[in-house]
């Protein structure tokens, strides 16, 4: 009975919780911007490998910037699978975080706003998080690709910023 | 309580029934055995099957083919929920390919609400979904001029700018990409990547032997075999005993 149980709530744990549009919306008010795109290339790329250490799962990344935010739909590996993150970034700060898609079997517990609260304000320190984010037992690898993507996304954010 | 007793003729037909049990068990051991002792001299280690019925015991399957296109000499296919760039697999997708075209040396694939773009040696540059302006519902896709054109149900589109923005073309376009049929050495190929070379005959005999084959089954069948010899044994000593007393 508990291994049904554990094993039903982790397929429940996995899928679309938001979709891009929704999450876009959601920020926006329902009036987002035109995407715009960078591409990895030359600096840039090996900044982005040196925050993820590995590259970046594409060359291409799209965001959104609209009333001083700029908003971000982003993937990195749990363990063996890429959860998709949405963020948003204002004055350089995180002001949302959360968990759009997951993909994995264990480690779902990241898309609780108890946790991703954590993040909220938080903002660059060199290529780190200003603070440390408290892990969450059986899903350390959620949380370090949720604290890699926050930042990446803080690093990016910069770089439009200065672009 | 009943007491069992032990007769002649109670042991004669355990010897029996053992006996015959064992036998065909051993004809198999003898058999699978004598090729895993001339395993070089057959080249078993060497020879390999591919056989759907042999794979399915070690549980390689080979997913349904979906799919297929030809795009500038290269096969861009969808094997389960893998999408293939020739024999290179590139992405997942449980959504199946509407098209696919080579635009400004990028490989364009379109599902019917996302499209992926691609280098020429399938490196991934961006996978576009609807919240990037990407229209729905796409039927097809096509190219002219490095011009990248979609068909949705009431609309076709076009975008000059490596699929970052799509605007509603007037154009009369009707070169769309469409599915062919994938020759049976690409699809060997590919198949090759589900299943390897396949199981060696050394493998296959080998647990066919130790009855592997049949998984913990074989373990357990295994184990009742040797109960039985062990009853085969005792009894033939009691019967060979009973004879010599007499």
């Amino acid at each position: 009975m508990l291994i049904i149980i554990l094993l039903a709530s982790s397929l429940y744990a996995r899928g679309v919780y938001q979709t891009d549009k929704d999450f876009l919306d959601e920020v926006y008010d329902n009036a987002p911007p035109k995407s715009k795109s960078m591409m990895l290339v030359g600096s840039l790329r090996k900044s982005v490998e040196k925050i993820l250490d590995h590259p970046y799962g594409s060359l291409r990344i799209r965001y959104w910037k609209k009333d001083g935010r700029t908003a971000w739909i982003l993937e990195e590996i749990g363990k063996t699978e890429p959860i998709t993150f949405g963020i948003v970034i204002k004055d350089g700060q995180i002001q949302k975080i959360k968990v759009l898609e997951f993909r994995e079997i264990r480690g779902w517990e990241v898309r609780y706003p108890a946790f991703t609260k954590q993040f909220e304000g938080a903002s660059l320190k060199g290529t780190k998080l200003d603070r440390n984010v408290d892990g969450i037992s059986g899903a350390t690898l959620s949380v370090w690709a949720m604290t890699s993507i926050a930042e990446l996304s803080l690093f990016l954010d910069d770089y439009v910023k200065n672009k | 309580m009943k007491k069992i007793r032990v007769t002649k003729k109670s042991i004669n037909q355990i010897h029996k029934f053992t006996g015959i049990a064992v036998c065909v068990f051993l004809i198999h051991l003898s058999i699978t055995g004598i090729f895993l002792n001339h395993t070089e001299d057959l080249g078993l280690d060497e020879k390999y099957t591919a056989s759907p019925m042999i794979l399915a015991l070690y549980n390689i399957s080979m997913p349904s083919q979906n799919e297929s296109f030809l795009v500038d000499n290269i096969f861009i296919s969808r094997f389960g929920d893998q999408i293939f760039m020739d024999n290179q697999p590139i992405i997942k997708s449980e959504s199946p390919i509407m098209g696919a075209a080579f635009s400004n040396q990028i490989l364009a694939i379109a599902l019917p609400n996302e499209m992926i773009l691609l280098t020429q040696e399938g490196e991934l540059i961006e996978r576009i979904t609807s919240s990037s302006e990407l229209p729905e519902n796409i039927k097809k896709l096509g190219v002219s001029e490095d011009i990248l054109y979609l068909k949705t149900p009431n609309q076709v589109w076009q975008s000059s700018d490596q699929a970052q923005a799509w605007e509603v073309s007037d154009s009369n376009f009707n070169g769309w990409s469409n599915e062919v049929t994938m020759p049976d050495e690409q699809t060997k190929r590919i198949e090759m990547y589900f299943s390897g070379k396949g199981v060696s005959l050394e493998q296959f005999f080998l647990d066919l032997h130790n009855g592997n084959i049949i998984k913990n089954f074989g373990k357990w069948f295994l184990d009742l075999i040797a109960i039985f010899l062990l009853l085969l044994s005792i009894s033939g000593i009691w019967i060979w005993l009973k004879k010599r007393r007499y």
